[in-house]
């Protein structure tokens, strides 16, 4: 396929951005999955600015052939090493963490709007009903407390009238299963999770047997330590 | 605890491969400009063969490490270098001498220009 890129383009152009975007692409990957997970899913202010960057970061040189790749690849480690020192920095200090990432705003405090909090957040009302209805609240005396966290949501605690019930207020007792094991998925068989289960071939066997299954035949089957198994056989193709 | 010692090492390895660049960099255009400065007396001298081996040498110095120059600078100005460095040896031996000096300058001043804007200074980081 390379040698195809090659000799099709009559300038080189073309393959050698080609080939940058590739290399680019996995250094990024490999760069967002070094930062960690925490990066990946809610992003607090410095961690966005980071995600920015190194997207123009590795958009340029991928465009631009004349630059060299590792005027793009130096800025970027750089990033991340300093995301990552940062990070390690605001989690050993309290008031680093406040300087960085700022501290969680009171919005809704025992159902009283604050409007001077809202006023210096630059929060609109239409953005507090959103976040509200998105919770599955339709008015603000329903809640009780709503705090704007650092990483932009909003985190609402209802009234005690609007609070669900629980199975703890009904006094009932409700065995909890654990988390699930997860034993066959798409018709793979993890002799690692049928270990970690405390289960055995025979016992996945005499499960299976009573559908008249073979694990290859199993789109998704899970057991959690109470025993009960969930198995989902895979549906038949039809054949055209 | 081993990613923060790796940011660390990262921190402390790029400036040092940036600072052993500049060296290189430094040193590869130093001994150039020495090099076309021998040629352009020997062509004032009227020393026509020394100055063709002088820029014989600044070829091969030039051809050795212009792909090494490539990695981290930017290949507009490595080709502006490059236009200089192949017209050199027909001008040496031209009748028109004062075009031989200037494209010498020429050169002097961009190799000049590339090594300056390498380096660590207040001009290039603002």
């Amino acid at each position: 396929m390379f040698c195809i890129i090659f000799i099709i383009g009559e300038d080189k152009v073309m393959g050698i951005s080609f080939v940058r975007t590739i290399i680019l692409y996995i250094f990024v990957v490999a760069a967002v999955r070094f930062m960690g997970k925490r990066q990946i899913g809610e992003l607090q202010p410095s961690e966005l600015v980071v995600a920015i960057l190194i997207s123009e970061l590795a958009a340029i040189p991928m465009q631009e052939t004349g630059i060299p790749l590792v005027s793009g690849a130096i800025p970027i480690l750089t990033l991340i090493a300093c995301e990552i020192i940062l990070s390690s920095i605001t989690l050993a200090s309290m008031r680093m963490r406040r300087l960085i990432t700022g501290k969680p705003s009171v919005l809704i405090s025992n159902g009283v709007i604050d409007q001077q909090e809202m006023r210096r957040l630059r929060f609109t009302l239409d953005d507090l009903m959103e976040e509200l209805r998105i919770s599955g609240y339709m008015s603000v005396d329903e809640v009780a407390f709503a705090v704007l966290e650092t990483n932009g949501k909003l985190s609402v605690f209802p009234t005690c009238q609007n609070k669900p019930v629980t199975a703890g207020m009904m006094n009932l007792n409700c065995p909890d299963g654990g988390l699930p094991f997860m034993i066959i998925c798409d018709g793979m068989l993890s002799l690692k999770s049928l270990a970690e289960s405390g289960r055995d071939m025979t016992w996945l066997q005499n499960q299976l047997s009573t559908q008249c299954l073979e694990p290859q035949n199993v789109f998704f089957m899970t057991v959690d330590s109470l025993g009960k198994a969930i198995i989902i056989p895979k549906e038949k193709q039809n054949s055209q | 605890m081993r990613k923060l010692y790796a940011a660390i090492a990262t921190l402390i390895i790029i400036p040092a491969v940036i600072t052993l660049s500049s060296i290189y960099l430094n040193r590869v255009t130093n001994s150039m400009i020495s090099i076309l400065d021998k040629a352009e007396q020997s062509e004032r001298s009227s020393d026509v063969d020394s100055a063709k081996s002088e820029l014989q040498d600044f070829m091969n110095i030039w051809n050795s490490h212009r792909h090494m120059l490539a990695t981290f600078i930017r290949h507009s100005e490595i080709d502006i270098a490059n236009q200089s460095a192949a017209k050199l040896p027909e001008l040496a031996v031209s009748d028109d001498r004062s075009q031989f000096y200037a494209e010498c300058e020429v050169l002097k001043m961009q190799l000049n220009h590339i090594e300056d804007s390498e380096k660590f200074s207040i001009d290039n980081i603002l």
